[in-house]
C-alpha cells in the first residue's frame, strides 16, 4: 500500500471521529429540498422527483428543458437493482473534467417505511480503478413517489481528466424515516432545577467535545447526574431526557439517545435566554447494555438566571437501519 | 450565522457565503493547513483554494456537516500542495515526518505496488476506530488527521511524548494487524 492511498484512507475517516477531536455542533444539519430552492440548484434537485416517476428518456427531457447546461453534460443511465423492498436506480450521470456526478433514486416500493429522510449509514461504496475521493449526500425525499435521492460527486486524486470506466455503486445499510425534532422543553421547568443532586463518578466516556477545538475535557474532574429511573421527558422518539440538575457552578441535563449504533439518534440541547454565548462541555456514555448513548451536557451558568432560560431541543431520530444488498453497474460516459 | 444559511447562500452563489465561511471556520482551517505545510504563506494560500473548491463543490453538494466537509477540502488541498512542494524539494515539517512515519510503517515484504481499495480501507481504518479506546483514538485521528506533532498531541492529553511515541507504535501495530486480517495489505 502506498503511503498516499493510507492518507487518503484516513481523510474519508467519518465525522463523527473528527468531533471528538475538533467539536463544534452535534445536530448534523440536513435541510429538506424545498428549505434550498434557489437559482441553479433549483435546476439541478427540483426535476427529481420528477425523473423516476416517468421514466429516463422523459426525466432526462424535464432535466434537458429546465437547465440545458446541466443536461447537456448528464447522460441517463437507469440501472437498477431491488433488495428489502427497495429499488435502487442510478439515474443519470455527468464526467466533468477532473470530477464526475450522478444521481441515485432509492424507491420504497411497497411504501411500507416511515416517511423523512434517508441516510446510506455511511454504507455507500464506490469501485472504480482509480485513485480519487468520493461523497455521497441525500437530496431529497418525495412523499408521493416514497423515493429519496442522492447525490454521489467523484474525484481523482491528482486532478487529472475522470476516465470513462464503469462504476459500481453499492450500499449495505439504509436509515430511512430520519425525522429532526426541534422544540422547547416546556415539560421541564428552570425554577427548580434540583441544586447539588446526587451523583457518581463516570470514567469510561464515549466521547466527549467543547467548544475549542483542541480541549479534551477529562471526565474525572467532573461530577455527573444519575439516570433517573422515569424520564423528565421523551421530547422525540428515542430520546429521553434522564436527568438535570445545577453542580459546581453549571447545569447539567442528561439525555439518552437510544439504540444508536442502529439508529444514529442524536441531538443537542441548548440554554435559551440570558447570554446565548455559552461554553458548553458534553460527554457521551455507554449505557450498561453498550447500545444507548447518555449524553451530559454541561453549561456554565448562575443559578439564579436559570429562572430566566428555558431549555431548546433539537434532535435526530430514525427507525432503526435497513441491512440489504444493492448494486449497480454502470458506465462513466 | 449558522451553517444552513451559510449554505443557503452558496446555493443562492451569493459571494457573501466565503466571507462569512471565512468569519467561520478561517481559523479551523488555517489550523489544518498549517499543520501541514508548516509556513503562514502556503497555509493562506491553501485557504484561498478551500473556499474556491467548497465554492465550486456546494452546490450540487450540500454538506451534512459543514466544518468537517471544509476541513476535508483544506486537508486534501494542502497535502496535494505538499506533494508538489515534496516534488521539488524535500521538506521537514511535521507532515513530512507523519508522511514518512507512514512510508516506514508500510514498508514491508509486501508489494508496495499493489494499491488497497481506498474505500475498503476507509471502512476498515473506521471499524478499526470503533474497536480501539477513546484516548488511542483521539491519537492516531490528531496524528494522521490532523497531522499534529507528538510535542502538541503530549501537551494535550498531558502525555510524556515518548508515551504519546509508544502509544502511537501500537495503535500502528494494531491496525496494521486488523488490515493484514482484512486482506488489505
Amino acid at each position: 500500500m502506498k503511503t498516499d492511498t493510507f492518507l487518503q484512507a484516513v481523510g474519508m475517516i467519518d465525522d463523527r471521529f473528527l468531533e471528538l477531536s475538533a467539536p463544534k455542533q452535534k445536530i448534523r444539519h440536513r435541510r429538506r429540498i424545498v428549505m434550498v430552492i434557489a437559482a441553479a440548484a433549483a435546476a439541478v434537485m427540483l426535476p427529481l422527483p420528477v425523473l423516476t416517476a416517468f421514466g429516463v428518456e422523459p426525466a432526462y427531457e424535464c432535466l434537458y428543458r429546465i437547465a440545458p447546461p446541466i443536461a447537456q453534460g448528464f447522460h441517463p443511465v437507469q440501472r437498477s437493482c431491488t433488495d428489502q423492498g427497495i429499488e435502487m436506480t442510478v439515474i443519470s450521470a455527468n464526467r466533468d473534467g477532473s470530477s464526475a456526478d450522478f444521481y441515485i433514486a432509492m424507491r420504497d416500493i411497497e411504501g411500507k417505511y416511515p416517511a423523512g429522510d434517508w441516510d446510506l449509514f455511511d454504507s455507500d461504496r464506490i469501485n472504480i480503478c482509480r485513485d480519487m475521493v468520493g461523497t455521497c449526500s441525500f437530496s431529497s425525499y418525495d412523499s408521493e413517489t416514497h423515493t429519496a435521492y442522492f447525490v454521489t460527486h467523484l474525484e481523482t486524486m491528482d486532478g487529472s481528466p475522470m476516465p470513462k470506466r464503469k462504476v459500481t455503486f453499492s450500499v449495505s445499510s439504509l436509515l430511512v424515516g430520519k425525522n429532526k425534532t426541534e422544540r422547547v422543553l416546556d415539560e421541564i421547568s428552570l425554577n427548580d432545577v434540583p441544586y447539588e443532586p446526587e451523583t457518581m463518578q463516570r470514567t469510561e466516556r464515549r466521547g466527549a467535545s467543547s467548544c475549542e477545538p483542541d480541549d479534551s475535557p477529562d471526565p474525572a474532574q467532573y461530577r455527573f447526574l444519575i439516570p433517573a429511573e422515569e424520564p423528565l421527558c421523551t421530547p422525540a422518539p428515542g430520546v429521553r431526557v434522564r436527568g438535570i440538575g445545577y453542580l459546581d457552578g453549571a447545569l447539567h441535563i442528561l439525555t439518552e439517545y437510544e439504540d444508536i449504533s442502529n439508529t444514529d439518534n442524536h441531538g443537542w440541547i441548548t440554554l435559551r435566554g440570558g447570554s446565548d454565548e455559552r461554553s458548553v462541555i458534553s460527554f457521551s456514555f455507554w449505557d450498561d447494555a453498550h447500545k444507548n448513548n447518555l449524553d451530559e451536557q454541561i453549561i456554565p451558568v448562575a443559578y439564579d438566571a436559570l429562572e430566566d432560560c428555558s431549555l431548546y431541543g433539537e434532535f435526530v431520530t430514525a427507525e432503526p437501519c435497513l441491512h440489504g444488498d444493492w448494486q449497480v453497474t454502470f458506465p462513466l460516459e | 450565522m449558522d451553517d444552513r444559511q451559510i449554505i443557503s447562500l452558496f446555493f443562492q452563489r451569493d459571494e457573501q457565503a466565503l466571507t462569512e465561511t471565512d468569519r467561520k471556520y478561517h481559523r479551523y482551517c488555517r489550523k489544518i493547513a498549517v499543520q501541514i505545510l508548516q509556513d503562514q504563506e502556503d497555509a493562506d494560500e491553501a485557504l484561498n483554494d478551500t473556499w474556491f473548491a467548497a465554492w465550486n463543490s456546494i452546490p450540487p453538494h450540500e454538506p451534512a456537516h459543514l466544518q468537517t466537509f471544509l476541513g476535508r477540502l483544506t486537508r486534501n488541498v494542502s497535502l496535494k500542495k505538499l506533494r508538489a512542494h515534496h516534488a521539488k524539494k524535500r521538506g521537514d515539517g511535521t507532515a513530512q515526518v507523519v508522511l514518512d512515519e507512514v512510508a516506514d510503517w508500510l514498508r514491508t515484504e509486501q508489494d508496495v505496488e499493489a494499491d488497497a481499495d481506498v474505500h475498503m480501507l476507509a471502512e476498515a481504518i473506521n471499524a478499526f476506530l470503533d474497536r480501539i479506546p477513546e484516548t488511542e483514538r483521539q491519537v492516531f485521528v490528531r496524528r494522521y488527521w490532523y497531522f499534529q506533532s507528538v510535542a502538541e498531541i503530549a501537551a494535550c492529553f498531558g502525555f510524556s511524548e515518548s508515551k504519546v511515541k509508544s502509544m502511537l507504535c501500537r495503535i500502528r501495530k494494531k491496525l496494521y494487524a486488523a488490515l493484514k486480517k482484512e486482506h488489505l495489505l
